[in-house]
């Protein structure tokens, strides 16, 4: 392969290409699609992720030929330049971990990996399968780049095996990139060389922790590591070891084919390009959003969510899964990015982004989450493996209601040193869901204490009435298991509560939503 | 290096590589850790360790930072405290508590890092189940109630033995520390060789007994109080250097006398030193070495020796086609009670089933050799009755209320309570080498040699080789004697050997790494920093010690063998000796 042989490929496809890109944007001439800026996603459900060609015409490639024409130092520098930040959660300088991960190859003069953790574990967020099922070669030409940037012949795509599309279509990927020269010995004509292996995650969310990812490709237990040492210098087989995230990866062949303003003239300060989110939740228009740094959470949820729906209030935004923290709607014209989500008790995290109304309660929501880090910590170390289970056994007293107020000391005291004993980014950001309700919404843990549960979804804290509405169409009656409803056709009907056991299956039943959920 | 520790500085010497956990204590500033041991790789599991250093937002484990210059750490901060007393807190929910009756009570990492702390046991409320305490396995009994899952018997397992048989299963919350694929400890290939107990911080890990698994001790209690049985009992070499850490004496006193009169105020009729068979092993197994030596039909032209159980249940089980190699010569335990239920029954006019011989063991496993199959001289009579470790018989001591530290010195019962300095090495690795060499070189080949102390065969190298000038073999070769503690040693020399790539004449394995004095049922190591050895060091150095000062220092000089040869076994190697000293070995299965 070489640079004429790619711009013939490009040449002869780009028409194709075009037509499948205007045919896209016709049918998505919503505000969903235009208010975002879609780069990372930009061949996104547009060109066949099975066809090298097609990625080839959209400029595909020519980024890693590009860079192999300046040095590794040179292209660091404008990875750096590019202001990208990793988007695996951390949001860690992309190019000094570049640059560390190339002085530790030289002074180790050892061999080197890189990896692309494509473990996604965070529930709802899907942005990183998205690429690699429609977009594969951006991530094999951005590694290849990368292997060339730290010095580093042979990387490895960690995929979670729940993801099989994505797996078939990497390594369909891999295999075309070979057979064009594009991975393989001395690739595009030139004196490097460079392979990739797909393994894949049994799907075990702390596998996403590098240092527990490094520890399951060796194919030991994936339990996370002391670090130091960090995997820049010693990863995986005691290796350097570069681990960028798919996201991270998939913007570097447009930044090293169009420059680093590609990526940094767009965001906000210290956080430049674009962040993909996964919109979820009480929102009408769900789905994955591409919008530059720093915009909104108003204008994500307004702009391109299109709101709320059913006529309910927005209560809350949930932002970077189980480490994350809620963000309350008063507090909606933060601009989102890493730093100022920090600063409120949340994080970007992965970029999940979950809409919740008024009928969320925000016990709930964190017990929700904190019953995923207790079943997804690893178990190794004692405050996350314990101290989270313990954590949930608190937020279950405040929602049955049998809390004091001293269990909120408690709850806030046993966050603060799960966050700060913890081995790994799980243990240490696992209570943020708590710290952050309990920081943002606190009036309605102490309702709980009294006694009530304001959004009306803990069940123990609410009962059910029947309202005026009533027309005495019997139809509740047979419906509930436990015969707590009485009342003949045409006649008055009312609702035992000694009796009900508050299993909700009336309620849907009734015609005109005469029965109705209220917290005590 | 300097480095500031709760507001004063110090001078840390040799401090490259020091971790803040070991800086600390050598100044005299104690972080409590449960899961640290310097040669187990980093586990940083527990977190009891944590401690500020300024610059870093979290509080990181001591066990896991390296100090550097100008660092500045607090180590009792309140920060420190309270996450420290919570994180014990943590480990204590759901811990099983049963303080009063565990046999750790006395030196359990958790009970004592917790009472520093001033724990409050009852702060979280219990989440966990109670499970089943796992007995299937017949030496080692696992109570996963008492586990806080900080993983050193999984490392020691993988890297000092190479077993491999421990894990961790599952996930989160309900993950836990135990037997490979969640099985039972008595269906994977464990060779009870206790490491896994030895570096248990709690009572998770425990020997057991196979036969009366429950209250062997109360048994024992039994036959002492009954009158018709003569109850006799040997101690090992190395328990005399080791018994003493339970009365809170200094790891590695010698406590002989003492130990001697509390078997006796115990109201053992006899007590016996075990040493006295070392002395026979030597004699029986110098004799066989030297008659095999030029004589090897197999591939293999070495003899490995077969004192320690734990090695044998290995080799038995992973390279049964070495069996040929493997010494007939019995261990000393069972060279002891054959002799007893015989020779000294005789002696004293007993009949043989109403003496019950028990043993003093540093050993989890020492009762899996008692109970062997074609181990006993006589199929009817047991050599072996009962070995009680000495972790037990510190509980006995207590229990009955004898004051230990202040007794007199007693003295062994005749007429098996001579022995000498050789006898006693066999409680260290390297001792039964060093032994055997004085006796081949000086009685068996009749050279006599000016320094009997063998200083490359002593140490913690795990492989350490001798080269005998002073013996050669049938071409000519210097002897080549390699002696080897931890399995994964012993692997590696056979490994060595099967390829080729070295001959040795001789090998001789411990299963736990520096031999008996790091013996899976000894008291706890009760130094602030863990490592392989521990207490283990200066029990060996005493041990060192004693030989020097014995007038007696071969085996083949000790009056009682000479005698005992004479009156009744006749030569060593001999027709009697063969059955009452020797044993063959089987192949032993990987999975009942
Ligand atoms: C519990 C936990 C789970 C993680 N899961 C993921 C994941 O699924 N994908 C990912 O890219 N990074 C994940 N990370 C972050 C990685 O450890 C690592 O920082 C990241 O892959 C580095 O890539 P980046 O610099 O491109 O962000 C996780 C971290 C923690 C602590
Ligand atoms: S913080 Fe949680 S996931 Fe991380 S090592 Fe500890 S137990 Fe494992
Ligand atoms: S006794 Fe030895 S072999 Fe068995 S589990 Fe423990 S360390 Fe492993
Ligand atoms: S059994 Fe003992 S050594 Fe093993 S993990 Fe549990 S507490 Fe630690
Ligand atoms: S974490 Fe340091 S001793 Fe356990």
């Amino acid at each position: 392969m070489t640079k004429k042989k790619l711009e013939e490929i490009k040449d002869k496809y780009s028409s194709i290409v075009d037509d499948k890109w205007t045919q896209w944007s016709q049918k998505n001439d919503t505000p969903f699609f235009n208010n975002q800026v879609r780069k990372v996603l930009r061949n996104v459900d547009i060109i066949d992720p099975l066809s090298i060609h097609e990625y080839i015409a959209t400029d595909g490639y020519f980024g890693l030929e590009k860079s192999l024409k300046i040095t590794p130092e040179k292209v660091i520098e404008i990875v750096q330049k590019s202001g990208m930040r990793g988007r695996g959660g951390a949001g860690f300088p992309t190019g000094k971990k570049w640059q560390f991960v190339r002085e530790s190859v030289q002074n180790s003069g050892t061999e080197a990996y890189v990896v692309c953790n494509a473990d996604e574990g965070d529930p709802g967020a899907f942005m990183d399968r998205a690429i690699l099922e429609n977009d594969p070669h951006s991530v094999i030409e951005a590694m290849t780049i990368a292997g060339y940037a730290v010095g580093a012949t042979k990387g490895y795509v960690y995929v979670r095996a729940e993801y099989p599309i994505a797996v078939k279509n990497i390594r369909h990927a891999i295999t075309a990139a070979r057979k064009y020269g594009l991975l393989g010995e001395n690739i595009l004509g030139k004196d490097f060389s460079f392979d990739l292996e797909v393994r894949l995650g049994a799907g075990a969310f702390v596998c996403g922790e590098e240092t527990a990812l490094i520890a399951s490709i060796e194919g030991k237990r994936g339990e996370p590591t002391p670090r130091p040492p960090f995997p820049s210098t010693k990863g995986l087989y005691g290796k350097p070891t570069l681990i960028n995230n798919v996201e991270t990866f998939s913007a570097i062949p447009m930044i090293m084919f169009k420059g680093p303003t590609y990526w940094n003239k767009i965001g906000s300060k210290n956080n430049a390009g674009t962040k993909v989110f996964a919109l979820a939740g009480n929102i009408a228009n769900a789905g994955l959003v591409e919008v530059p740094m720093g915009i909104t959470i108003n204008e994500i949820i307004n702009d391109i969510g299109g709101g709320v729906p059913n006529g309910k209030k927005v209560k809350a935004v949930q932002t970077g899964g189980p480490s994350g923290g809620c963000i309350p709607a008063n507090m909606f014209d933060l601009k989102i990015d890493f730093d100022s989500l920090q600063r409120v008790g949340s994080i970007l995290g992965s970029g999940g982004l979950v809409v919740m109304d008024e009928t969320n309660c925000m016990v709930d929501v964190a017990k929700f989450f904190i019953q995923f880090s207790v079943d997804e910590s690893c178990g190794k170390c004692t405050p996350c493996r314990i101290g989270n289970k313990k954590l949930l056994g608190i937020l279950d007293k405040i929602s049955l209601g049998n809390a004091k107020m001293k269990d909120l000391v408690e709850l806030e005291n046993l966050s603060k040193i799960i966050i700060n004993t913890s081995l790994c980014g799980l243990g240490m950001s696992s209570p943020n869901p708590v710290l952050s309700t309990l920081k943002h919404f606190r009036k309605e843990y102490v309702e709980h204490i009294k006694g009530h549960c304001p959004a009306a979804a803990c069940k123990k804290l609410v009962t059910y009435e029947i309202n005026e509405k009533c027309i005495n169409c019997n139809r509740c009656v047979p419906v509930c298991p436990v015969n707590a409803i009485k009342g003949e056709l045409k006649e008055d009907h009312f609702l035992d509560k000694e009796i009900c056991v508050k299993c909700g299956k009336c309620a849907p039943i009734c015609p005109v939503n005469a029965i109705i959920k209220v917290s005590k | 290096m300097k480095i500031n520790v709760n507001g004063n500085e110090y001078e840390i010497k040799g401090a490259s590589g020091k971790t803040v956990l070991e800086a600390c204590a050598d100044i005299g500033v104690n972080i409590p850790n449960l899961c640290y041991s310097k040669n187990l790789g980093l586990l940083s599991s527990c977190r009891a360790c944590v401690v500020e250093i300024e610059g870093r937002w979290n509080l990181v484990p001591a066990c896991g930072v390296n100090i550097a210059d100008g660092m500045i750490i607090k180590t009792n901060s309140p920060r420190v405290l309270d996450a420290r007393k919570t994180v014990l807190e943590l480990l204590l929910s759901d811990h099983e508590l049963d303080c009063l009756k565990c046999s750790r009570t006395s030196d359990c990492r958790l009970k004592k890092a917790s009472e520093d702390a001033q724990c409050d046991a009852k702060r979280f409320a219990r989440d966990k189940e109670f499970v089943t305490v796992d007995q299937k396995n017949d030496y080692i009994r696992r109570n996963p109630n008492k586990c806080i899952m900080c993983g050193r018997c999984v490392k020691v397992c993988a890297i000092h033995q190479q077993v491999d048989v421990l894990a961790v299963n599952g996930r989160g919350f309900e993950s836990t520390v135990g037997v490979a694929w969640d099985k039972e400890l008595g269906s994977v290939p464990c060779i009870t060789c206790g490491q896994c107990v030895a570096n248990c911080p709690t009572a998770a890990l425990e020997e057991a007994q196979a036969t009366n698994r429950h209250d062997h001790l109360q048994l024992l209690k039994e036959k002492i109080a009954d009158d018709k049985t003569h109850v006799i009992i040997a101690t090992a070499p190395s328990t005399r250097v080791a018994i003493g850490e339970g009365f809170g004496m200094k790891s590695g006193t010698n406590v002989q006398g003492k130990m001697v009169t509390a078997l006796k105020k115990l109201g053992f009729d006899r007590i016996f030193d075990l040493n006295l068979a070392a002395d026979f092993t030597i004699m029986e197994e110098g004799v066989e070495f030297i008659s095999k030596l030029d004589n090897w039909e197999g591939e293999v032209k070495t003899l490995f020796t077969s004192c320690c159980p734990g090695w044998i249940n290995y080799v038995t089980m992973m390279h049964p086609d070495l069996i040929p190699n493997i010494s007939t010569t019995k261990s000393p335990q069972q060279i002891f009670g054959a002799l007893a239920k015989t020779y000294y029954a005789d002696k004293i006019d007993i009949e043989p089933k109403n003496i019950f011989m028990v043993m003093l063991m540093p050993c989890v496993t020492k009762s899996s050799e008692a109970n062997r199959k074609g181990i006993d001289a006589n199929s009817r009579i047991k050599d072996v009755d009962m070995v009680v470790t000495v972790r037990e018989m510190i509980r006995l001591i207590k229990e009955s209320g004898i004051d230990f530290k202040n007794l007199d010195d007693g003295k062994y019962d005749d007429p098996m309570g001579l022995s000498s300095g050789a006898g006693l090495i066999f409680g260290t690795t390297g001792g039964v080498t060093e032994a055997a060499l004085r006796t081949v070189c000086e009685h068996i080949m009749g050279k006599k040699m000016e320094n009997i102390e063998f200083h490359d065969l002593r140490g913690e190298k795990g492989i350490k080789v001798a080269n005998v000038r002073d013996l050669k073999d049938k071409n000519g070769n210097n002897i080549r004697a390699a002696v080897v503690s931890g399995i994964t040693n012993a692997e590696r020399v056979i490994q060595d050997i099967k390829s080729g790539y070295e001959h040795y004449h001789y090998v001789e394995v411990m299963a736990c790494p520096g031999g008996c004095v790091n013996g899976g049922a000894m008291p706890a190591h009760d130094a602030i920093i863990q490592d392989n050895f521990g207490n283990a060091r200066n029990r060996s150095k005493t041990i060192y010690n004693m030989d020097q000062y014995n007038n007696l220092r071969r085996s083949h000089e000790n009056p009682v063998v000479k005698q005992i040869y004479d009156e009744f076994l006749g030569k060593p190697n001999g027709k009697k000796a063969h059955e009452l000293l020797h044993t063959t070995h089987t192949p032993r299965k990987k999975y009942n």
